[in-house]
């Protein structure tokens, strides 16, 4: 799949040796504990809360415009505690997204405005598709898609659902996505 | 009687011929010299009071509340003792000032907004008063014109104007209110068609949540100073 170039401006975004690109208009709060891979992008408007707990993001995800991504927390009967979160490698997050999952698994396609309660347990090649509702500890297995209206569809006996390639397809997306978006060329003078 | 002499004040303000000889003649006779500065202060407050939103903002934060600096806000807002405000929280009190109840959370993306209705003006009167151990979650917007205790406003939910939440609610994720309503008490809305239902068992405290954020936050983020003490104030007047 081939993706029209997204550019971006030299002023706004950080390049870092690892070649992840972060918006200067993020909060990345406690940005000591967060780990990006390498190869991530992570829009304007994005919320990564690292000062709750860990989180570590594999290689080349994709963080679009104002979404959350906070680590879960659960209650204790002495306090609460929050859990650090992974993130797996290919993982797009669209945009207005909430992610409060405590595993994300790799190759995994977050929609548009999709809310991801907390704790749930997210496995590899998953969709979720835009608008979606997860509500708090709910586990998505892999190859399955979950719907705006709040089924888990697919699996055995019933594919299609997620594309059967859908590993190489997510490779394959995030990776041009990561390559098509560039720095806006200096305007010839 | 009382309007009629502020007209004439008025008038003698802004150095306008006054209408009716009458009225200036009144005005000297009944009025004291200080009575008429105090006059002329009461008029000044009550300009500044109900033509519009004072440009300056007033934040007043008590003590043990923990306000993120990079929270957005704006207009009259009082945050009670054990609030939590994360980051890019936005409030906004257009319409009249918002006082914001004991140990409530406001995570990030939550909009808290009290908006003028059409041809309305500033009012200082006018309070969106917020009651204690509210939560509002990420994203959520919440325009709703009086707030109860112990209520949950779930990710991404709207709540629009003119409706009215009790205490001990929870409007779930991703729903939008847009009708004016009195939601019962202990009212639970959730699902797909925002179906309404009562609560089988209370919600939990969030104090757990808030000792927890009060003791993290200071480590990474600039916070508001507390500004305003309540027993000391108290003790002023």
């Amino acid at each position: 799949m081939e993706i029209a170039d997204t550019y971006y401006s030299k002023d706004e975004y950080v390049e870092t040796a690892s070649g992840n690109k972060v918006s200067r208009h993020t909060v990345l709060c406690g940005s000591q504990n967060i780990v990006l891979n390498g190869k991530v992008i992570v829009q304007s408007g994005a919320i990564i809360r690292g000062d709750l707990a860990n989180v570590r993001a594999g290689r080349y995800c994709v963080i679009s415009k104002d979404s959350v991504i906070r680590p879960p927390y659960k209650q204790f009967s002495k306090g609460i505690a929050f859990f650090p979160m992974h993130i797996g490698d290919h993982v797009f997050v669209g945009e207005g997204a909430v992610v409060s999952a405590a595993s994300v698994g790799s190759c995994v396609y977050i929609g548009k405005n999709a809310i991801i309660g907390r704790r749930c347990v997210i496995k590899d090649c998953c969709i979720i598709e835009d608008g979606a509702v997860l509500p708090p500890e709910t586990t998505v297995s892999s190859y399955m898609r979950y719907t705006a209206k709040g089924t888990i569809e697919g699996g055995q006996g019933n594919p299609y659902f997620v594309p059967a390639a859908m590993q190489d397809e997510m490779i394959k997306y995030t990776k041009s996505f990561y390559e098509h978006f560039v720095r806006t060329p200096a305007p010839a003078s | 009687m009382i309007g009629f002499r502020f007209i004439a004040l008025a008038c003698h303000l802004f150095c306008i011929p006054s209408p009716q000889p009458n009225c200036d003649q009144i005005y000297r006779t009944v009025l004291q010299p200080s009575m008429i500065s105090i006059a002329e202060k009461n008029i000044n407050k009550l300009e500044n009071k109900t033509r519009k939103m004072p440009s300056e903002n007033s934040i007043k934060v008590m003590p043990k509340a923990v306000v993120c600096e990079e929270s957005n806000l704006r207009g009259d807002i009082t945050f009670s003792a054990g609030c939590v405000v994360h980051p890019s929280a936005t409030v906004f009190a257009e319409a009249g000032p918002i006082i914001i109840g004991e140990n409530c959370i406001l995570e990030e993306y939550t909009t808290i907004a009290h908006r003028l209705q059409v041809g309305a003006r500033w009012d200082a009167n006018n309070i969106l008063s917020i009651g204690t151990h509210n939560v509002f979650e990420v994203g959520c917007t919440v325009e709703a014109t009086r707030i109860g205790d112990k209520n949950v406003f779930e990710s991404k939910c709207y709540v629009g104007p003119g409706v009215t939440v009790p205490s001990g609610c929870v409007i779930g994720a991703g729903i939008r209110m847009h009708t004016a309503q009195l939601l019962p008490e202990n009212t639970i809305v959730y699902g797909q068609q925002a179906l309404q239902r009562e609560a089988i068992e209370k919600q939990g405290s969030q104090t757990l949540q808030i000792d927890f954020l009060r003791k993290v936050l200071p480590n990474y983020h600039h916070l508001r100073k507390p500004n305003h003490d309540p027993k000391k104030a108290r003790s002023v007047v």
